[in-house]
């Protein structure tokens, strides 16, 4: 369903992205993985066309969305979150998911002030939808609480049903486990594989390996803007190549002295 | 009846309502992040197209502040495009910049704007009404006047009220959300589906119509405008409504510019020394309310009680 064609981004002087292609089938969960610098967070910002890239092509469903402005491609379908969460604070937590429904929620000015054409049920519609995703990525009761006042583990999860609220069938997490502890990552682990079953496609972000081996379809490996490897998670985790980005060149011993 | 009531107070009172509206239309601009301070050159616009329509073209003065508040959106639309690439302080600095080119157009252009003296002898909202008192003979020419500026508060009073309850209306809205999430995380917003640029402009466009026709209101109330009176104090003055009273609500624009009309008429007794007065309550309000007198916070405690 999203396709990248060789796609290419320079910052100045420095090559953030080259001659990158990946595909992402629909109901598929894939991992994208690499060390930091390597060029995660800037392709999911061109995917999101927060950033443009210099040359290559985006695919989604067949549309060429390369240069749309980045709210069409959320209208498309393209949800995601960001690596430092990037929450509206001082909102309520069911506003933030609210607010996430603003493509697939309709009223202009006159019909939000007057309340004409059914406008309070549909705004109550979304009220019950929106605490539906808040119980779905396990927040609920919680709903008029300040999301600033949530923790980190909190935080990240009104983020995934924030992103949810716009109906995607795509879903770009950039690192959803980052900082957490092996319970509260098992937690997100079992939600990615409930968005699936959701008929929602995943694209992610991981340092955290248990996380990508247990829950990807397929890994993406990338080191320098260049992708090195990509494969099934077994595969990947024995490429060399891999190993060697991550690790270092005499990083053999290492990996085999622990298994 | 009339007789006891004071023209004086009836007149802060119409004046406090114009501030209202000059105070939204800084609020509403800044619910999505954009500091605007165009709000003195679009009620002076507001005003002269008001005023030249009707001492000029004969207009009724209704449509007159029709026309003048739908030409004024439109330069609203034409200033907030082009505005949409800067932010914070540059953009108070442009559209600071947009209120002065404006006012020196009033200055240059005599011919049509009567230059530095300005425009005087412009009809009161309130003539229509007391031509049709003083006809019914319900009032004469002893409390002419009082009728003549209470007429003007009541219309000044409906028209505010009606912008009030709109914009209280649309908090906890699909616009409204859009509104804050633009002002809290614009990266953000767009990664969920919220066109930053049409509610960026969609706000600045509403702003310079409310400030217009407060502009073309006043110039209904005073009958006599002059480039003067909408220099860049006015806009600071508005800003300073809205930021004090609590930039987080609709209500917080209006609490400022009715307490902050009222004050330095209050302080009328220390006489010379009462904009320092003025100056000192700001100051204070300011280092232990940094946020307003009046925001979300208050309204849910209310709530929750």
């Amino acid at each position: 369903m999203l396709q990248l064609k060789l796609i290419n981004k320079n910052f100045g002087g420095v090559t953030a992205l080259r001659n990158i292609s990946l595909n992402v089938k629909a109901g598929e969960i894939v991992g994208l993985i690499g060390p930091n610098g390597a060029g995660k967070t800037t392709l999911f910002n061109i995917i999101t066309s927060i950033t443009k890239p210099d040359s290559g092509r985006i695919l989604f469903n067949g549309k060429d969305i390369t240069g749309l402005r980045p709210y069409r491609i959320a209208e498309l379908g393209i949800g995601r979150t960001f690596q430092n969460i990037k929450l509206f604070g001082q909102m309520e937590a069911v506003e933030n998911v609210m607010t996430g429904m603003h493509s697939v929620s309709r009223g202009g000015v006159c019909r939000c002030a007057f309340k004409f054409l059914g406008y309070r049920q549909e705004e109550q519609l979304l009220r019950e939808k929106a605490q539906q995703l808040l119980s779905f990525v396990g927040l609920s009761g919680k709903g008029s609480e300040i999301s600033e006042s949530f923790s980190y583990g909190q935080q990240r999860r009104l983020e995934i049903a924030r992103s949810l609220a716009l109906n995607p069938q795509l879903l770009l997490l950039d690192e959803p486990v980052s900082g957490m502890n092996d319970t509260e990552t098992q937690d997100i682990m079992r939600l990615i594989t409930g968005i699936r079953e959701s008929g929602i496609s995943v694209l992610l972000i991981e340092h955290d390996m248990g996380l990508v081996m247990g829950v990807c379809d397929s890994v993406i490996a990338l080191n320098f803007g260049h992708v090195i490897a990509v494969g099934t998670p077994a595969e990947i985790q024995k490429n060399p190549e891999v190993i060697e980005a991550y690790l270092g060149k005499t990083a053999e011993v290492v990996t085999n002295a622990r298994s | 009846m009339l007789s006891y009531l004071n023209s004086y107070y009836i007149q802060i009172g119409s004046f406090t309502l114009i501030n209202i509206m000059l105070a939204l239309g800084v609020y509403v601009p800044l619910s999505t992040g954009q500091l605007s301070l165009g709000g003195a050159g679009f009620m002076g616009l507001g005003a002269y197209l008001s005023a030249i329509a009707v001492t000029r073209f004969g207009l009724p003065i209704p449509f007159a502040i029709v026309i003048a508040g739908g030409v004024s959106t439109l330069a609203g639309i034409l200033v907030g495009v082009p505005s949409l690439r800067l932010k914070g302080v540059y953009l108070a600095i442009a559209t600071l910049g947009f209120g002065e080119v404006i006012r020196v157009i009033f200055i240059k252009w005599e011919t049509i704007t009567g230059g530095a003296t300005g425009i005087s002898a412009i009809p009161l909202i309130s003539a229509g009404t007391v031509r049709f008192l003083t006809e019914q003979n319900i009032i004469d020419s002893s409390n002419k006047n009082v009728a003549s500026d209470l007429t003007v508060f009541l219309i000044l009073f409906l028209i505010t009220g009606f912008f009030v309850w709109f914009f209280v209306a649309l908090k906890n809205t699909r616009i409204w959300r859009a509104n804050s999430a633009i002002r809290l995380d614009e990266t953000a917003s767009e990664s969920i589906g919220i066109n930053i640029h049409y509610y960026k402009v969609l706000a600045f466009s509403q702003s310079a119509f409310i400030s217009a026709i407060a502009g073309a209101l006043y110039a209904h109330t005073v009958s006599y405008i002059s480039p003067s009176d909408f220099t860049y104090h006015r806009a600071v003055e508005a800003l300073i409504f809205t930021v004090l009273g609590g930039s987080g609500h609709v209500l917080g624009a209006v609490f400022g510019a009715t307490v902050l009309t009222i004050i330095p008429e209050a302080l009328r007794f220390l006489k010379d020394y009462r904009y320092v007065a003025f100056g000192a309550i700001l100051v204070i309000m300011m280092a232990f309310k940094p946020e307003g007198i009046i925001t979300d916070n208050i309204f849910r405690k209310i709530r929750k009680k």
